[in-house]
């Protein structure tokens, strides 16, 4: 919003400059012809509640004049009473904190493993030949085609979700790793060798600063897969946590728990995903400046 | 494209289809009845429910009116049935005692029609999970099906036995589910039915609780349930069904048949010998009446007042207005059955005259 | 490099899939996992001979159906839907953060709302199926139609072709490779949404369920038995289509060539 009415204000204040200008203005222009455009603006990216607004209001009325019997469809205030208790009343935001930290968990092991197996790939040819073709194979299974085996191996317990979760980390970060790396130019690499760094200095002056943003782009993938992935284990082995209260929803008949607990997990994972859009861009800043000196 | 923008937001908010049953005239042209799974995906059923339906008795019975019957066993038993039955895929469903007050209170239209039996549950406890005694349960995972009956049993005994689920980690699976869990060793107890008689035989678990015996408060319970459009609908059906369902108790209940029956339910994929563990030194009549009498009223009474405490349903469910026995006193009446099955007070004991 | 040599190179990338076979046998002949977790290939191969072969080449044939069915609707969606947003920019503004909303919400948290709206059944299946196929594709068809080139559009402005032509004639051509990728990727998670819905819907017969059945058995062969009809039958989609999207680029390729 801010922006929008930033732009408002200067309109309107450059109406009102223009007009006490030494010399004056000819004609007298209406603040709110100078305002249009920037009205149009907000009512622009206004237009995109349009839709999920209309939908709340079909909905209220489909409730309340029980189109649906209530057991399929509870009024849109019922889910916000859920919500809004339970978030408040700790059950929601217990069970949202738990699956959080799992998620943490997870990601942070599947990050840093698809980390250094990303750099070990693109730091040898011989184990690019080796591995890669592989891993690309196995890459292609998304996360829920890994279930059924890795439930074989361990079995419907907490050890199962947290693999599930880490291997959906690995794999975005270790991509962007390997292209990450891939991507330093040359001519960094020639001044390290030249410098004759040691492999530690190698990783942490050049290697890691050097591939930046596509580390930043793997873990943003990540954690968002991390999270998805989350999701459906905690349906499929359910003791605590976001998922499972949905899933007691389910077996309780109670569709408002169940509806409250989509609209979170779709908040949460929009604000995860914005939280690092937003870190990145601050983190990356000095890159730009970086890449200008480059290129003189 | 404006137009065209306009339609799909509309379509976009389609009302869920919600499948419809297009009544015939003054017969349905099939009778869909659901039960609980047992567990192994398995078509078949146990109790009376499973007996009616390997007698082929509505079969035989809607044969020349020329009316199919549909069954379905689900295997997410009591939830996933009331699911079937909101989404008009169910007439009749036979399931447990939670679960029918779950549905009800949540505005599912069901009536009650008969007693399913008394069923028993069993506290299955891992061989080298070091659990002796009841109170060695604290702090263990424990695995219950959320919703299920074997869940109202098993707050029951938490509450019996001084216990909290705060004292204990418990888990939502599946009986299935739980079966693997225990043998994999990823959970220490589990609270279900009597599919673990067959483990204790292989000496994986040991039972360290059930009911067995005089029926108590722990008991499974649970109802032969209608739709209430049906019953408007067809009346006359649904007396002739409630007739074959208690044809099928009475078979049941006979001992003569006892290994037959055991045979039966067998097909579930829980072997004989269980059932038969499972009704050790009980006559079969004891647990497969399809009264209502003052011990499932009872049940059902405690059932609302326990979900309502724990949250599972937010408002009463009215026992009068659910349960109608009227077809079973007819179908008891034509068969002349009124005194084969005794009636049991609030605590189980038999009443005498 | 003669043709010996070639092979020998490429085989290089098959050394780590076939150490991990091996060590999956060893694994189990040395007993470091037991039998309750994972069986031989023998067994595996084994198990084809039992009497529930049958049952899985049955539950391969209903879940191959009910992916049909699934994509089908789900496909047609999300094609449509994304035809909308990519060619009116009205329409996007109005739909595009709903639609991206709602696509934060992972595919397996819509199935107590599935189940509790259209039941257990068959179409709670589908509707599974069709839900896991829509964003695939829409997103497909939206990048595929908005990355038409400009030089392209505007020929459609010259020769004076009416919408539909246009739409008909170059814009879907020219998005027809983003298109197929889409539907690829429909295909591959409807595949595993069709799996998973069988497994957690329960009744019925399909590949889930034999997953399921299985474990509860503890038939350990059967499950891996499934798991690779699965695998296979994924590895078929992505082959076939691989395969599509070269055919379809291909006039492409010489076509963007010769315009230049």
């Amino acid at each position: 919003m801010q922006p929008a009415v930033r732009s408002l204000a200067a309109d309107v204040g450059a109406a009102e400059a223009l007009i006490a200008a030494p010399g004056g203005v000819a004609q007298w222009t209406s603040p709110t012809r100078l305002a249009w455009p920037a009205l149009s603006r907000v009512l622009r990216r206004l237009e995109g509640l349009g839709l999920p607004i209309a939908v709340l209001v079909l909905w209220a009325i489909a409730a309340r004049q029980a189109w649906l019997p209530t057991q399929i469809l509870p009024p849109p205030e019922r889910v916000w009473e859920v919500l809004v208790d339970g978030l408040a009343g700790g059950d929601l935001l217990h069970a949202l904190g738990v699956s959080l930290m799992r998620v943490l968990e997870g990601c942070l092991i599947g990050s840093a493993l698809g980390l250094a197996f990303g750099v070990l790939l693109a730091s040898s040819r011989v184990s690019e030949v080796l591995l890669y073709p592989t891993f690309k194979a196995l890459a292609q299974i998304p996360t829920i085609g890994w279930l059924p085996l890795l439930m074989l191996v361990f079995g419907l317990e907490d050890a199962l979700k947290l693999v599930i979760i880490a291997k959906s980390s690995f794999i975005p970060m270790a991509f962007n790793a390997f292209e990450g790396v891939r991507a330093i130019p040359d001519s960094l690499t020639e001044v390290g060798t030249v410098l004759r760094l040691n492999l530690r200095q190698r990783l942490l002056r050049l290697v890691l600063p050097g591939s930046l943003p596509a580390l930043f782009t793997g873990q943003r993938l990540a954690i968002s897969h991390a999270w998805k992935a989350m999701v459906a284990v905690e349906i499929l082995v359910s003791t605590d946590g976001i998922g499972a209260t949905m899933l007691a929803g389910r077996q309780f008949f109670q569709l408002d728990v169940v509806m409250a607990c989509i609209v979170v997990i779709g908040v949460t994972g929009f604000l995860i995903d914005r939280a690092f859009v937003f870190v990145e861009r601050r983190a990356l800043r000095w890159r730009v400046a970086g890449n200008v000196e480059d290129r003189s | 494209m404006k137009i065209f923008a306009r339609i799909l937001t509309v379509a976009a908010l389609l009302v869920p289809l919600v499948s419809t049953n297009a009544a015939a005239q003054d017969k349905p042209k099939v009778i869909r009845v659901y039960g609980q799974g047992a567990g192994f995906g398995k078509p078949y059923g146990n109790q009376v429910i499973g007996v009616l339906r390997d007698r082929g008795l509505l079969e035989k019975e809607f044969e020349k009116d020329g009316i199919k019957v549909e069954w379905t066993f689900a295997t997410g038993t009591g939830p996933a049935i009331n699911e079937a039955i909101a989404n008009g895929q169910a007439d009749f469903a036979n399931y447990g005692g939670l679960p029918n007050i779950v549905g009800k209170a949540a505005g599912l239209p069901t009536k009650i029609l008969a007693s399913y039996g008394i069923g028993n549950v069993y506290l299955a406890v891992r061989a080298n999970a070091g659990i002796d005694r009841i109170e060695d349960l604290k702090g263990k995972k424990v695995a219950v099906a959320f919703g299920t009956i074997n869940h109202l049993g098993f707050q029951r005994f938490l509450e019996l036995n001084k216990l909290t689920q705060k004292d204990l980690k418990v888990v939502n699976l599946k009986a299935g589910d739980q079966v693997s869990a225990l043998q994999a060793g990823t959970v220490d107890a589990a609270f279900g039915g009597s599919n673990f008689l067959n483990l204790e035989d292989k000496k994986l678990v040991k039972i360290l609780f059930d009911t067995r015996g005089e029926p108590s408060p722990v008991n499974n319970f649970g109802a032969f349930t209608v739709t209430e459009s049906f019953a408007k609908q067809y009346p006359d059906i649904v007396r002739r069904v409630v007739k074959n369902f208690v044809i099928a108790a009475r078979w049941a209940s006979d001992d003569a048949n006892r290994q037959e029956v055991f045979n039966i339910w067998a097909k579930t994929g829980i072997p004989a010998d269980a059932y038969a563990d499972d009704f050790l030194n009980q006559p079969l009549r004891e647990r497969l009446s399809p009264l209502i009498d003052d011990f499932v009223l009872a049940r059902y009474r405690e059932g609302v007042v326990f979900s309502k405490e724990e949250g599972f349903i937010r408002q009463d469910v009215d026992l009068t207005r659910w349960i109608d026995t009227s077809y079973l006193d007819a179908a008891l009446k034509e068969l002349n059955l009124q005194n084969y099955w005794s009636r049991r007070d609030a605590a189980g004991k038999v009443k005498k005259g | 490099m003669n043709a010996l040599h070639r092979t020998l190179l490429s085989a290089r990338s098959w050394l780590v899939p076939v150490a991990l076979v091996l060590l999956w046998e060893a694994s189990i002949r040395l007993h470091w996992v037991g039998p309750n977790v994972l069986t031989s290939w023998a067994d595996v191969l084994g198990a084809l001979r039992t009497p529930e072969a049958a049952e899985v080449w049955q539950g391969w044939l209903w879940t191959v159906r009910r992916l049909v069915s699934g994509v089908v609707l789900g496909a047609s969606g999300g094609l449509a839907l994304g035809m909308l947003m990519a060619l009116s920019g009205r329409a996007e503004r109005l739909i595009g953060p709903s639609f991206h909303g709602v696509r934060q919400v992972a595919l397996f948290a819509w199935i107590p709302l599935i189940t509790a709206w259209f039941g257990n059944g068959e179409w709670g299946k589908t509707v599974f199926v069709a839900t896991a196929a829509f964003y695939p594709m829409a997103m497909g068809s939206i990048d595929g139609l908005r990355g038409v080139p400009r030089a392209w559009r505007e020929v459609g402005a010259v020769l004076k072709l009416g919408p539909g032509q246009r739409l008909v004639r170059i814009l879907l051509p020219a998005a027809a490779p983003s298109i197929l990728a889409g539907l690829q990727l429909s295909l591959i998670y409807g595949w595993l949404a069709a799996i998973g819905a069988e497994y957690m819907l329960g009744v019925g017969i399909g590949l889930g369920n034999v997953l399921e059945a299985g474990r509860e058995q503890f038939r350990m062969d059967l499950v891996l038995l499934g798991l690779c009809a699965i695998g296979l039958s994924g590895a078929a989609i992505n082959a076939v289509f691989d395969r599509l999207r070269c055919h379809v680029l291909r006039w492409r390729i010489a076509g963007a060539g010769r315009a230049v």
